[in-house]
């Protein structure tokens, strides 16, 4: 075995590993994952809304970055419309739990599900 | 400037770009907003071919041009910090790597560039909690970059050939 070869090969192992300690570090994150109780609505990085998944709804965000509408139901939440040109945040589809945030990043929204339900405002 | 040396930045600066702009209408892979990188591997042909400041010219024109047909500020954005940071680690990767090993360059490249989009997303929400997707981008750059490597090393040897 030539030199090439073997440094290959000792990539390829060390991708591999790589791509093993990734997983298990994601499905980690996921395993601890629970059915959330509410959400954290941020714009531009400031918390302006907590909402509970316990009840079906839809409402708008509006800001001066963008709107978005939003759907609460069956306790998954999900973006069902919005004004930014790429739609990465309505092709994210429903979440109900902690681990992964809705995010539209053009219009700087981040929603964060919680698992507590203390201080939930549901005047939204 | 040698007049080959123009035509071939041209050549590759309008492949990068239609590869781009025909990559941006491919549906999502596994998570949204991810691509193949696709355009990458011009940047690894160019970069071994003719050489770093030209690879860096073509970057940048695919970038400015790509972001004028199809993209927005935010995409722009994304294009900028990514690419710059990917173009970065494969430059001084390729002086440790030999030629024949640009699939472990094009991987480093690839993680290198998510992870510049996610700092640039995380920046832009002001929320680290975009972080939660670095595991999956790790192992899709390694899926990628691997690909767009294994292709500039074969186009590299075609052209070689050619000569």
């Amino acid at each position: 075995m030539n030199d090439k070869k073997l440094s290959n090969l000792f990539w390829i192992f060390t991708f591999l590993i790589i791509i093993l300690l990734s997983a298990f570090v994601y499905f980690i994150i996921q395993g601890k994952s629970q059915q959330g109780k509410a959400v954290e609505i941020y714009v531009n990085g400031e918390l302006i809304d907590t909402v509970s998944l316990e009840k079906d709804r839809t409402f708008f965000i509006n800001n001066e970055f963008g709107k978005n509408e939003i759907r609460i139901k069956n306790q998954k939440i999900s973006i069902i419309s919005a004004s930014c040109e790429n739609k990465v945040c309505i092709s994210q589809g429903e979440v109900h739990t902690s681990t992964a945030p809705l995010v539209c990043v053009p219009n700087k929204l981040v929603i964060q599900v919680i698992n507590d339900e203390t201080d939930v405002d549901l005047t939204v | 400037m040698k007049l080959k040396t123009l035509t071939s930045i041209a050549i590759l600066t309008c492949l990068a770009l239609v590869i781009f702009v025909v990559e941006s209408h491919l549906p999502p892979l596994v998570i949204p907003g991810l691509k193949p990188g696709l355009s990458n591997v011009v940047t690894l042909v160019a970069i071994s071919y003719l050489g770093r400041k030209e690879a860096f010219t073509i970057l940048t024109l695919r970038i400015l041009l790509a972001s004028l047909l199809t993209g927005t500020f935010i995409s722009f954005m994304f294009s900028l910090v990514g690419g710059y940071l990917a173009f970065l680690t494969m430059a001084l990767l390729l002086n440790i790597f030999k030629e024949n090993q640009l699939w472990v360059v094009s991987v480093f490249g690839a993680i290198v560039h998510n992870f510049g989009q996610l700092l640039v997303a995380c920046v832009l929400v002001e929320n680290v909690s975009v972080f939660y997707y670095a595991p999956i981008l790790i192992i899709t750059a390694i899926i990628t970059g691997s690909f767009t490597g294994i292709a500039a090393q074969k186009s590299l040897d075609i052209i070689k050939k050619t000569k």
